[in-house]
């Protein structure tokens, strides 16, 4: 007898025992599951670090705050953009979106080349193991029910048993995501966005 | 069982043999087999639970549903010695029941119900208990009416809190409304405004209308600069916290381990609160919501408050007849009628060490309670209340649900953990909201008069030294899908944000020193400054059309910097929303609620129309709860509760 992959999807007419037995098994490899643990602190410090040494050897070199400024946010940008991607972090995509937005605002990179890098990235969010591991960490934790699902639990009466695990068929799922694609595209281009929609804008009602 | 009190008093019967520390239970069990109530398998399986989870044996079978509460009661009399009496509320002695306060004869569970004479002629005052006839309950009563004989009988807990809410109704109700408003007026929103609060108004009006007159610009330059400011400082600290949140967003306050450590035999009992209002069938459906919940059943106490004028829904939850861990508590009819009434009658009655309120449609996770006391455990002393996180089943349902999904997460995953990390006061949600039962008594419960009465406890909990924290674990609710329900809902949310900064701007200093500037400043713009978000936004979007329609239109009232100021100020707080409601989806890898986030500016108009109304009956009609209809959504009526349109499928809340 094959065992029972959690990963792979439920069949559409799979009985309520099968869903059950997917759905604990599901249960049991998010439980397990390792998040892909970051260093935040760590990244952050080094980070830090780097801008503080970058800062002082160009304001030393005597150039312009631009100058000074670019470098910096390029730093964060790339940083937080690969944390985001491989680790799934969600405050450190709109860290990046916001670096991002800082070289649109500098004057320093068009919004088109920014939203390619976007979605680039935003692909390799759609692959990234990393995101599947956080979602099937997230799964077990909370989730809603689906309108099955909560038919399923409107069968059942208060008694005295209890289950201690409140196993809720969870949706298999394989690591590939669309709407996580979009998601993340979203997180890291909407600062920079934000940013040139602001600046044309303000550049529009002066000019009228 | 005639007990006399010390210093001159007679004590009963001794028992009739000595007891070690599981005697009673075994005797207990022996009259019930004896009885015929039980088998000897039975009482062999409840003795193992009764080892196991630590709860009395007549609590086991109880819960079990083995015997029925008269026939436990029946054998207990018969255990602990004494008379059994079935009390009927007609027979307690009025003139005597005021001597004794119900909020303590609630808590003890006894009450007294008359004076008559002994045998040999002397007086003495029956009371009917059901617990143990105890020297405590003697010694209550010797010293509340100077006789000196008691006699104990046996009756059941549901007796004497029926007898309770009868006899004792006026107190009950006027405990339930006016406790707070008498014992701590400054506290209370019975009171809207108070006379500082009028004079400032009044003279900021005054100098507004004065400057108007003598210089409109440098007037509308200040209006128009104060009002950017207090909406930029509202919109930065949202977003500041929220970020805080989202920087934990898979750190647990409790870990599934530290859930698996608990021991059922060390869990204290746990009172839920169910206020229910004209929801007939929701006995079912509270049943099966509250079915999974990991607790032993022994230990869980389910109070279903009703309203007296709400015939229906106590028929139907009679008929229903719910498993004898619900208790159903008639709340006598009393104004204001809100929710926070209904639970101070509730929590009168609480027996357990800790109290929750949820509303019947909710859906809490699994373990929701084992991880409350966790945090409890882990929280200190004074630590009073623990909040899980609310969401939606419903979330795909329309368009509105699933905004509301996007705020609600963005409210609960971030920004209320942002709080926390912060350690800045609180504004507790509607339910799952986890308090000790002492501490929560010791605040003076709900106050009846806000209809946030959870936001306010939050923050009058951090005023006076509590500390409130938020846990992992969520229940789920039906989110509002229609428009009108919506703008219903929240102008009563909003009103009573409007409210609570009344309550505790009364004594600014006051505040300022007992909690610190941090959380005072955190106070201030999250729980005053939303509200004066929602009211300014639609004149930040008059002044864009304005100034689109029309250029340069308002710059001969108003500097051309502060136009442009203003214009920012309003893409930037859109965009700050935007962000907030991008970050909901991701904490719960919702992801296609996370493209509606764009959609946000104008769920937030909707805001701006719910606050006017709030504005609008603060000043009218600041009690008024403005009623929610829940059942709307498919997943409810999918569970057989009645669809909408038909009697008793609306639900106000």
């Amino acid at each position: 007898m094959t065992a029972v992959n959690p990963m792979a999807a439920t069949r559409a007419d799979a009985s309520p025992a099968e869903a059950a037995s997917f759905a604990e098994a599901r249960a049991r490899l998010a439980t397990t599951a390792d998040l892909p643990r970051v260093r935040m602190r760590r990244v952050l410090t080094t980070c830090a670090a780097v801008l503080v040494v970058q800062t002082a050897a160009l304001l030393a070199t005597d150039r312009s705050w631009d100058e000074v400024l670019v470098p910096g946010y390029v730093i964060l940008m790339v940083t937080l953009a690969l944390v985001f991607v491989l680790a799934a972090v969600t405050v450190a995509g709109f860290a990046a979106g916001a670096a991002a937005a800082g070289l649109v605002v500098l004057d320093q990179a068009s919004l088109l080349p920014l939203l390619g890098g976007a979605a680039a990235l935003a692909l390799a969010c759609g692959f990234a193991p990393g995101w599947a591991r956080v979602e099937a960490w997230q799964a077990t934790r909370s989730r809603s029910l689906t309108a099955e699902e909560e038919a399923a639990l409107a069968q059942r009466a208060l008694s005295g048993d209890r289950s201690r695990l409140w196993t809720r068929g969870v949706r298999l799922r394989t690591y590939w995501r669309a709407d996580r694609v979009l998601a993340a595209f979203l997180v890291l281009a909407f600062h920079p966005s934000m940013a040139a929609f602001s600046l044309w804008f303000i550049g529009w009602t002066s000019a009228r | 069982m005639t007990v006399v009190a010390p210093g001159g008093a007679s004590w009963g019967p001794r028992p009739r043999r000595a007891r070690g520390r599981h005697a009673a239970p075994e005797r207990l069990g022996d009259v019930l087999v004896e009885q015929g109530v039980l088998t000897p398998d039975q009482l062999t399986e409840a003795l193992e639970q009764h080892e196991r989870v630590g709860a009395p044996l007549g609590a086991v079978v109880l819960a079990k549903g083995w015997v029925t509460r008269r026939q436990l009661y029946v054998a207990l009399a018969e255990v602990w010695d004494a008379d059994l009496a079935f009390v009927d509320p007609v027979d307690v002695d009025e003139e005597l029941a005021r001597r004794f306060p119900a909020a303590m004869l609630a808590r003890e569970t006894w009450l007294p119900l008359r004076v008559e004479e002994d045998g040999d002629g002397e007086q003495q005052v029956v009371v009917a208990t059901a617990g143990r006839p105890s020297a405590h309950i003697a010694e209550e009563v010797v010293r509340r009416t100077g006789i000196p004989r008691v006699r104990q009988v046996v009756t059941t807990d549901w007796d004497v809190q029926r007898a309770l809410r009868t006899v004792w109704r006026d107190e009950l109700v006027h405990d339930a409304v006016q406790s707070l408003a008498e014992r701590r007026p400054d506290e209370s929103a019975s009171t809207v405004f108070v006379w500082p609060q009028v004079a400032a108004a009044v003279a900021l009006v005054a100098a507004t209308v004065t400057g108007l007159v003598l210089d409109p610009s440098l007037t509308m330059l200040v209006l128009v600069a104060t009002v950017n400011l207090a909406v930029a400082l509202a919109v930065g600290t949202k977003a500041l916290i929220s970020t805080v949140g989202t920087a934990w967003e898979t750190v647990e306050q409790v870990t599934d381990d530290e859930v698996a450590a608990l021991d059922d035999a060390d869990l204290p009992i746990y009172t839920i609160l169910v206020p229910v209002y004209k929801e007939a069938g929701i006995v079912g459906l509270l049943m099966r919501n509250l079915a999974d919940l990991d607790w032993p059943r022994e230990k869980l106490e389910i109070l279903l408050l009703l309203e007296e004028d709400d015939p229906e829904t106590l028929a139907a939850a009679l008929a229903a007849a719910p498993p004898d861990i619900v208790r159903i508590v008639v709340v006598p009819h009393s104004l204001p009628k809100t929710k926070p009434r209904a639970c101070n009658v509730g929590l009168t009655f609480a027996r357990g060490e800790y109290v929750v309120i949820y509303d019947a449609e909710d859906r809490p996770d699994a373990d929701q309670l084992k991880k409350a006391v966790v945090a409890f455990r882990k929280g200190g002393d004074d630590l009073v209340c623990v909040q899980a996180a609310l969401n939606y089943f419903n979330a795909r349902e329309n368009l509105l649900t699933r905004m509301f999904t996007l705020e609600y997460s963005s409210w609960f995953d971030y920004t209320l953990a942002g709080l926390d990390k912060l350690r800045l006061p609180i504004p507790l949600g509607g339910t799952s909201n986890h308090f000790r039962t002492d501490l929560l008594r010791e605040l003076g419960g709900w106050d009846p008069y806000n209809v946030t009465e959870d936001a306010d406890l939050g923050i009058r909990a951090s005023a006076r030294g509590h500390r409130v924290a938020v846990v992992n674990s969520t229940t789920y609710e039906e989110a509002n899908m229609a428009a009108g329900n919506w703008i219903r809902q929240r102008s009563r949310w909003i009103k009573g944000y409007m409210q609570t900064v009344l309550v505790h701007t009364r004594h600014p200093w006051r505040l300022l020193r007992s909690v610190g500037p941090r959380q005072t400043a955190g106070f201030a713009l999250l729980i005053g400054g939303t509200p004066l978000m929602f009211l300014a936004t639609p004149w930040l979007y008059a002044m864009l059309v304005v100034e689109l329609l029309w250029p340069g239109a308002l710059v001969p009232a108003l500097p051309e910097w502060l136009v442009q100021v203003s214009l920012a100020n309003l893409l930037l707080g859109n965009g700050v929303i935007i962000y907030l409601s991008l970050l909901a989806g991701f904490k719960r890898r919702a992801y296609g609620l996370v493209p509606f986030a764009l959609l946000s500016p104008v769920y937030w108009l909707l805001h701006s129309i719910a606050s006017y109304k709030a504005l609008w009956q603060l000043v009218v009609n600041p009690f008024y709860w403005e009623k929610t209809t829940h059942g709307l959504s498919s997943h409810v009526q999918s569970d057989g509760a009645p669809a909408p349109g038909t009697p008793g499928s609306e639900v106000p809340s």
